[in-house]
């Protein structure tokens, strides 16, 4: 076993091992944005939580087998309770001293990318939501109490297309983690889905995205935002804890942050619109 | 239908979670992966099925919850729900395998859920599902081998 790459996963410093060098290869490339490696001269952070992944079918996995490890539903297993089974493989948290997750799978990254959104939630307070990550312009690591804003909704609103307009402000562009501590201003933590890099900022605005012909807003109220982005959270499931948490975060997010509906056409004038303060 | 009768015990299924938020209750089936908003009335009867419950106590529950108004105010204006009501909605919750009754295999249960979003009861009295939602993966990983998939870039914006 090699010591693995550290991945920065929604500021979780996360070290990934696996013997399988070809699997080590696709996560080195797969993560090469958010790795904490120290050529990067960002880091010295030491990893918090040990993640193993263990191949157990070396054979190239067939694109079905892909689909469904990549889609089909998690489930605990009845005979162990404590596992999380999905199609191609299964993982265990914490199943000893000194490893937080355990991961048995087909020789692809699917399997850690989901269980990987399962171990943010376990060990932070907060929810993932589908959306893209952008701040105001600065350094590209440590973005202190520059404004942050989340920008969301179903694939095709266009979340990779306003992170493209602005590549120095974009932190990700797919699933971005959303802390939501008690009587703290939420912040966003950038997430290696798809494009990215690492980054925080605290949350200044929630944008559901739609296309449009101009650029045009209206705020929604917290239930109304509630019910239009309970369809854009990544839930925990099967984790009854961290989707009773989930709930909290969402709710406790939409009465802390302003959440807006934005219709905007893709230029970059976009920009005014979505940083403006509330009225 | 055998779940009404007076003597069934209903009970919470275990692979369920769920928050109360403002007057509504959010149910979510971790097994079915799918979301439920129940409204005041219906939040009430679950809430109070922290124990096994016989269709009678469930509807005594709610009377007394509406008359009293508070705590359970969120009841109150709803009007009283009836026998036929309350057994239609723990129905809809078993068909739905959020619900189960007690001594019944869970997956021996035959009914089909109804659809009933939004629909409005006859007598306005609740209780009511306002809304289902499947609950669907977002961002369905892009990860697997190198060139298989577009989406699959890592590299950063700029």
């Amino acid at each position: 076993m090699d010591d693995g790459l550290t991945l920065d996963f929604g500021g979780l410093a996360v070290q990934v091992e696996s013997s399988d060098k070809a699997w080590r290869q696709l996560a080195a490339e797969r993560w090469r944005g958010f790795s904490m490696g120290t050529e990067r001269g960002w880091t010295r952070k030491r990893p918090s939580l040990r993640v193993v992944y263990r191949v157990v079918d070396r054979r190239t996995p067939s694109p079905r087998a892909l689909e469904a490890a990549r889609r089909a539903p998690l489930r605990t297993d009845p005979a162990a309770p404590t596992e999380i089974v999905g199609v191609g493989f299964r993982g265990r948290f914490e199943p000893r001293p000194g490893v937080d997750l355990e991961v048995e799978g087909i020789r692809a990254l699917a399997p850690l990318d989901r269980l990987l959104q399962l171990l943010w939630t376990r060990h932070r307070r907060g929810l993932i939501l589908h959306g893209a990550a952008l701040v105001e312009p600065g350094g590209a690591r440590d973005h202190g109490d520059r404004r942050g804003w989340l920008c969301t909704g179903p694939s095709g609103v266009g979340k990779s297309t306003l992170a493209g307009l602005f590549p120095h402000h974009a932190l990700c562009d797919e699933l971005t983690a959303v802390r939501v501590e008690q009587g703290d201003v939420p912040r966003i933590d950038s997430l290696p889905f798809w494009r990215g890099r690492p980054g925080s900022a605290p949350l200044a605005g929630i944008h559901l995205l739609r296309h449009g012909a101009s650029h045009r807003r209206h705020r929604l109220s917290p239930r109304q935002a509630l019910a239009a982005l309970r369809t854009e959270v990544s839930w925990p499931v099967p984790d009854r804890d961290a989707v009773e948490r989930a709930l909290d975060a969402l709710t406790r997010l939409v009465r802390a942050v302003p959440v807006w509906r934005l219709e905007f056409r893709p230029d970059r004038d976009v920009w005014h619109e979505l940083t403006r303060e509330a009225a | 239908m055998q779940s009404t009768r007076p003597e069934t015990m209903f009970r919470r299924a275990p692979h369920t979670a769920w928050r109360q938020v403002d007057d509504e209750t959010i149910l979510v089936d971790l097994a079915g992966h799918r979301m439920l908003g129940l409204d005041a009335v219906g939040g009430a009867l679950w809430h109070h099925l922290d124990a096994p419950r016989t269709l009678d106590a469930l509807i005594e529950h709610v009377v007394e919850s509406t008359a009293k108004g508070a705590p359970k105010d969120a009841v109150a204006g709803h009007g009283i729900p009836g026998r036929e009501s309350v057994g239609r909605f723990l129905e809809q919750l078993v068909a739905l395998g959020v619900l189960e009754i007690e001594g019944r295999d869970p997956s021996s249960e035959s009914v089909e859920p109804t659809p009933r979003s939004g629909s409005p009861e006859p007598d306005g009295a609740g209780p009511r599902i306002l809304w289902q939602e499947e609950i669907a993966q977002v961002a369905a990983s892009c990860a697997f081998l190198p060139g298989q998939n577009a989406l699959c870039n890592s590299a950063p914006f700029s």
